[in-house]
């Protein structure tokens, strides 16, 4: 059987906050959610699946010729006393990440990531997108010590979060497609201490001027890139699906009223294009 | 100190960090010294060293240089949101300024801005959180029917031709900022049919401006007592700033369609002002965009007499002074 798979890169154009419930030990309330191994930000698969869902059932029109019969397809369907439950026929992994804006003395962001991340991507491409990952394999092999760090252009006395650039290198023509010609490569080390630390937002409740409650919120910086696999099955659907969700906007996370978590969804073949 | 008159970096990353930094081991030194206030010989001291110092010079320099902040002119907004189709509001800020963020920590160094500010992380531009947009729209419906906001509501709805009686403010304020719509069971509204409030940035008409000014409060708890002066960071007036935000035709009223929402938003965003220190003048706005399609000439008029800046008044009490006992009308800075 043809099993369809597709690779989809996701990035923030407005921040996000995929929260995890928990508060961490310091003064963040809201927490977002993690890679268990890595420490990375991440967006789990039923996140991710959820936010989906619930834009298909926004899409819900005959002109689009989306239905309830293709949503519980796709994504499946809750049983109730008279009917069974159906299961749905895709399959999505969590959305790992790709680059992280970081800030610079020197312009206003530029996109980090660093070799381990590199690696992961290029085996979900393998998985996903294998007719792509011929085409970025050099991606697996970069390599940075502890401590390097690789800016694609350099400029002369650039500080990027508090590390100060001494190499640069204009070898990866696909990574500036993947991240935008602003990137810097950190060595694993460094851009786990750099991912320790997400930018924090101070929510307030005034009731007429008056504090009733305060919080602190983890967030996910708008310009940040993730990727994520859907596996098809046997690709039914396959069509109103990628049609829909290829260069089009979700909304992903919590806060959504006040202008989180609008992302751009893309496949990985257009990206690389 | 510095010739780079225009800074292209992160400028709220320089804010909020690099000022204080130079490099790890200079922080410790510079937190050491900035605390105390007797230290101020200190730094002196260690200006004139530093100024005879190139090497030091290179490290140090950023603990001075609040004109880099103060010169910084930005080069594009970096914030569109062309993939979403929005409503834009544009607004320019007033005399004194705008304050966004000042409960924000910020660390404090001996001749530092005191106060937080509100800067968007990826661009480094200052913005007004969606949530302060949205906190001080919700802010202007009444929590009941006896709040003198009721009536503001209604006499605001009345001047775009929204026959007020009709209007159920309660129902229409749940159903705009807390998405509940409590007829046909069906309670809370799907997330593409709320009305959404994204941060608003500078416009690209700021491009090549100063935007940053300096300003002083001195609060001292007796007219006798030693004043003290805190330094903070404000918006300068006439600088201007995009809202923006999705809008649907409300279910509760057919009347009120997206735009006439939008309108209102207008109107209360030009009546009550955002950020801190409202009270004094700061985050008054003036709209800028006049022209708005579907509502008639009366009301433009109207809003624009409104919009004439106002100097910084005296404190309102209860709200706007019991929406001006009961109607005299008038809210509007005083």
């Amino acid at each position: 059987m043809d099993v369809k798979k597709e690779l989809y890169i996701i990035e923030a154009i407005t921040n996000m906050h995929v929260g995890s419930g928990d508060a961490n030990f310091g003064i963040i309330d809201k927490t977002v959610q993690r890679d268990v191994l890595t420490g990375f930000p991440a967006i789990y698969s039923s996140s991710l699946k959820g936010s989906l869902r619930d834009y298909f059932v926004g899409l819900k029109s005959e002109k689009t010729g989306i239905n309830d019969l293709i949503i519980d397809h796709i994504f499946g369907k809750e049983g109730n006393n008279e009917n069974g439950s159906i299961q749905g026929k895709y399959k999505f992994f969590e959305a790992k990440l790709l680059g992280l804006p970081v800030r610079s003395n020197k312009r206003p962001y530029l996109i980090a990531t660093c070799p381990q991340i590199l690696n992961d991507f290029l085996e979900s491409a393998k998985i996903f997108a294998s007719e792509l990952s011929n085409e970025i394999s050099d991606l697996g092999t970069i390599d940075l010590l502890n401590g390097e760090i690789f800016v694609n252009g350099k400029i002369d006395d650039e500080i990027i979060e508090g590390h100060k650039v001494e190499s640069s290198a204009n070898l990866w023509e696909n990574l500036e497609k993947l991240l935008g010609n602003d990137f810097v490569i950190f060595s694993n080390e460094k851009f786990m201490e750099i991912c320790a630390e997400l930018p924090v937002i101070a929510r307030n409740k005034l009731d007429n001027g008056e504090s009733k409650n305060l919080w602190y919120e983890e967030i996910i910086p708008r310009k940040t890139k993730f990727y994520f696999g859907v596996d098809l099955g046997s690709g039914e659907y396959n069509n109103k699906f990628t049609k829909n969700i290829d260069d089009k906007i979700v909304q992903i996370g919590g806060n959504a009223t006040i202008g989180y978590g609008f992302a751009k969804l893309e496949n990985l073949s257009k990206v690389l294009k | 100190m510095t010739n780079d008159s225009n800074y292209v970096g992160n400028i709220g990353y320089y804010y909020q960090k690099l000022q204080f930094l130079g490099n790890e081991g200079e922080k410790k030194e510079w937190g050491e010294i900035s605390k105390g206030k007797d230290n101020r010989d200190k730094i002196e001291t260690l200006k004139k060293e530093i100024e005879t110092n190139e090497e030091k010079l290179k490290k140090i320099s950023f603990h001075f240089e609040n004109e880099k902040i103060l010169n910084y002119k930005p080069e594009h907004n970096n914030y569109d949101l062309k993939e979403i189709k929005i409503e834009r509001l544009i607004f320019k800020t007033t005399y004194p300024g705008l304050l966004v963020g000042s409960g924000l920590n910020h660390e404090v160094g001996a001749d530092e801005f005191k106060l937080g500010f509100s800067f968007d992380y990826t661009s480094g531009l200052p913005v007004i959180p969606g949530s302060s947009v949205k906190g001080v729209l919700r802010s202007a419906f009444p929590n009941d029917e006896k709040d003198p906001k009721f009536q503001y509501i209604k006499d605001k709805l009345a001047t775009f031709g929204v026959n007020s009686e009709d209007i159920n403010v309660l129902e229409l304020k749940k159903e705009i900022f807390d998405g509940i719509k409590e007829e046909n069971g069906d309670k809370n509204i799907r997330f593409n049919e709320r009305d959404i409030f994204f941060d608003a940035v500078l416009t690209d008409n700021n491009n090549d401006k100063h935007i940053f000014g300096e300003d002083y409060i001195t609060p001292h708890s007796d007219p006798l007592k030693n004043p003290i002066p805190v330094k903070f960071l404000k918006i300068l007036p006439e600088i201007e700033f995009e809202f923006r935000f999705l809008l649907n035709d409300s279910k509760v009223n057919d009347k009120i369609t997206a735009n006439v929402k939008k309108e209102l938003f207008k109107q209360i965003l030009c009546d009550l002002g955002v950020g801190a220190k409202t009270n004094v003048g700061y985050g008054n706005l003036i709209s800028t965009n006049l022209s708005s399609k579907n509502l008639d000439k009366k009301t433009e008029k109207s809003a624009d007499k409104k919009t004439a800046p106002e100097k910084a008044g005296a404190d309102e009490t209860s709200w706007q002074d019991e929406y001006t006992k009961k109607t005299g009308k008038k809210v509007k800075n005083k």
